[in-house]
């Protein structure tokens, strides 16, 4: 009985292992496809669906009507290069971000942050020359509130 | 704003730098003689880099406001000189201004080739349906690009008093502006509000562009078949089209990153690389250093590199006693000249500005103890890397595919292309682990935010690599099928 060669047998291993590689890939690629096409469909979709609304109607479809209502007051109460205070009012210091973003271009000073109605703020009074408006940041509710700086600092208001 | 309006500014928003990147492609013959998609790939991203990176110059050195009076001349220039240099071209009779030939595939090849296209074509299709439907939802984007964006345009400037003085409530304010300068550009061209959808496109085109250009460089370096199927794994891979945290469907600028750093590396290794495929490879290179905090090192990184695999072929050029042997020289040279100025001008901007809100990463550390706090902070991580790498929503299980995939073609690493590749991957990846090693967040913290996106970067060299192990597989199976009737005819008369 002839025995195979050695590198016939080199070259059966390489190929076992090839053949189980390219078998892998075909299975992501088998599995995937159908998925991604899916998405891409889907997405297609929305875009016939959603492709001529306003802006504030896509903006409330991921934050919420009641979040794009309220930043929608505060731009028409802040103009747009005018600066304002902002206060995160949630115990997610992130949230800032968000309604900064949706603010922008209207530079911002970062107070500090309301928490159980208690301020925790570096500043006890509204200096002179500081801005007019405080924001204080929420997503939850309805939504980020603007306050008169004044009367802010000078009621001790946090709500 | 109307809904067709916006069509157009998005839209036209993608010809601006079409237009300027196609002017630019004219001066250099390794991408003019391309195939038209070819072309027009390299096109956006030069002219993406071109148009974002002369304005950011002409506003911090030069004072000039970011306005359409600006940057209209500035496409302009750049579009009616490449215009210029191919009508001057065209009277030159002995110049050759041929695409490069190409065999045609065989049918079989064809078909797989074509159902790739389709496939892309229509996931690209999804990708910008998305991208001008739907506003901007990732969180970094909110948080620090897009933000910037918007303080720049309203100041007409890149050096925005919100960026350069303290008290300003903003993150990360010495984040490289080039993507957010493309907003901008859009924005100001079409005189648009700040609809978020307008300024989506120009992240998502990065996607199709990634696409073709994988192909045609991953055939360069091993054949059609590899080339297609390695091209058709990444159409396919979640993270890349519809990820919003670091894909092209986001306005996180990882996916951007991975394309200039990968395709410069990339026009600096070919092997019929010409000397003026320097300026282009440092252009992307340079908008590398220009779209993010990491594009430093990583490009760095890439250009030692190059820089060896350049030595490498003029001392064999040498050798083999060819003319042109400076080639690979002159290349990294006029490379290295238009990243140092990326560098200069990106450290020239960030002088006037206030670091707060910001980890900090490149503040100066001693060398020792970076590594020391590195190696201990590594048992932590590896858990949360592997974590991140089997999540099936960015990456359904390829990561582990594609080891096995390089596993079973490791002997591709006796080629000093693929060697140059691993280089680059696990350079940036050193960068990567560096960076946990510092930073003041805990690093497992970080992991999750931060790996897979670090990952994207890499995807243009991960890819070709990839491509090479599977022409290598595919090479063995081949020759296993081959084998198959003498395996049989061995066996036959072993058993009679």
């Amino acid at each position: 009985m002839s025995i195979p060669s050695f590198s016939n047998r080199i070259v059966k291993k390489r190929s076992v292992v090839s053949f189980l590689a390219l078998g892998a890939l075909a299975g992501f690629i088998l599995y995937r496809l159908p998925l991604a096409i899916h998405t891409s469909h889907q997405c297609l979709k929305d875009g016939m669906k959603y492709g001529a609304e306003d802006f504030a109607s896509t903006r409330s479809r991921y934050l919420g009507k009641l979040y794009v209502e309220a930043i929608w007051k505060i731009r028409e109460v802040i103009p747009p290069n005018e600066e304002y205070f902002i206060v995160e009012g949630t115990d997610n210091e992130m949230t800032s971000y968000f309604v900064r973003f949706d603010l922008a271009p209207r530079p911002c000073l970062f107070l500090g942050r309301v928490k159980d109605l208690k301020r925790d703020f570096s500043l006890r009074r509204r200096p002179m020359d500081l801005p007019r408006y405080v924001v204080i940041a929420r997503l939850d509710g309805a939504g980020p509130v603007v306050k008169d700086a004044a009367s802010f600092f000078s009621s001790g208001d946090s709500r | 704003m109307t809904t067709a309006w916006r069509l157009v500014a998005s839209f036209g928003g993608i010809s601006l730098f079409l237009l300027a990147g196609e002017g630019l492609v004219q001066f250099f013959p390794t991408l003019r003689r391309r195939h038209f998609p070819v072309r027009l790939a390299y096109a956006y991203l030069l002219g993406v880099v071109s148009v974002s990176g002369s304005l950011w110059a002409l506003s911090h050195f030069m004072g000039l406001p970011l306005q359409r009076n600006v940057i209209i001349p500035v496409i302009l220039f750049l579009f009616v000189a490449g215009l210029v240099v191919r009508f001057r071209r065209h009277l030159n009779a002995d110049e050759a201004n041929q695409a490069l030939p190409s065999t045609f595939p065989s049918s079989g090849r064809l078909a797989f080739i074509l159902a790739t296209v389709v496939i892309a074509g229509f996931l690209t299709c999804g990708l910008f349906a998305d991208a001008v439907t739907n506003a901007i939802t990732d969180f970094d984007g909110q948080m620090t690009w897009d933000t910037a964006a918007r303080y720049v345009r309203a100041e007409r400037t890149v050096d925005a008093k919100i960026l350069r003085e303290k008290k300003w409530y903003i993150n990360h304010p010495q984040y490289p502006l080039l993507l957010p300068l493309t907003q901008v550009v859009i924005q100001e061209v079409f005189g648009t509000t700040d609809d978020e959808r307008i300024p989506r496109l120009p992240y998502a085109t990065f996607y199709p562009v990634f696409l073709i250009l994988l192909f045609d460089e991953a055939k360069h370096f091993t054949n059609r078949s590899a080339a297609a199927l390695a091209t058709l794994t990444a159409t396919l891979v979640p993270l890349f089209a519809f990820e919003v945290d670091g894909g092209a469907a986001g306005t996180f600028s990882d996916f951007p990153l991975a394309c200039f750093l990968g395709f410069g590396l990339l026009l600096l290794l070919r092997k019929d690389a010409t000397p003026s495929a320097g300026v282009p490879a440092g252009i992307l290179l340079g908008g590398a250093v220009l779209t993010k905090n990491e594009g430093i090192p990583l490009a760095i990184i890439v250009f030692v590199i190059a820089f060896i695999s350049a030595g490498r072929k003029v001392s064999r050029l040498i050798r083999l006693k060819r003319p042109k042997f400076s080639n690979p020289a002159i290349a990294i040279l006029l490379a290295g000249t238009v990243i140092t100025a990326a560098l200069l001008l990106l450290f020239s901007w960030r002088s006037g500005i206030v670091n707060r809100e910001d980890e900090n990463y490149l503040a100066p550390r001693s060398i020792t103890l970076a590594i020391a706090a590195t190696t201990h902070r590594l048992p932590l991580i590896v858990k949360p890397i592997f974590h991140e790498m089997g999540d099936s929503k960015a990456w359904a299980g390829f990561c582990w595919i594609s080891f096995f995939v390089l596993a079973a073609g490791w002997r591709v690493i006796r080629r000093h292309m693929a060697r140059s590749l691993l280089a680059a991957i696990v350079g940036a990846i050193s960068v990567y682990l560096i960076a946990y090693g510092i930073t003041p967040w805990p690093p497992e913290v970080l992991v999750h935010p931060t790996w897979n996106r670090f990952l994207t970067q890499l995807a243009v060299p991960y890819f070709v690599l990839f491509a090479m192990a599977l022409q290598q597989i595919l090479r063995n199976c081949k020759i296993s099928l081959s084998m198959i009737p003498d395996i049989t005819k061995e066996h036959i008369s072993t058993n009679v």
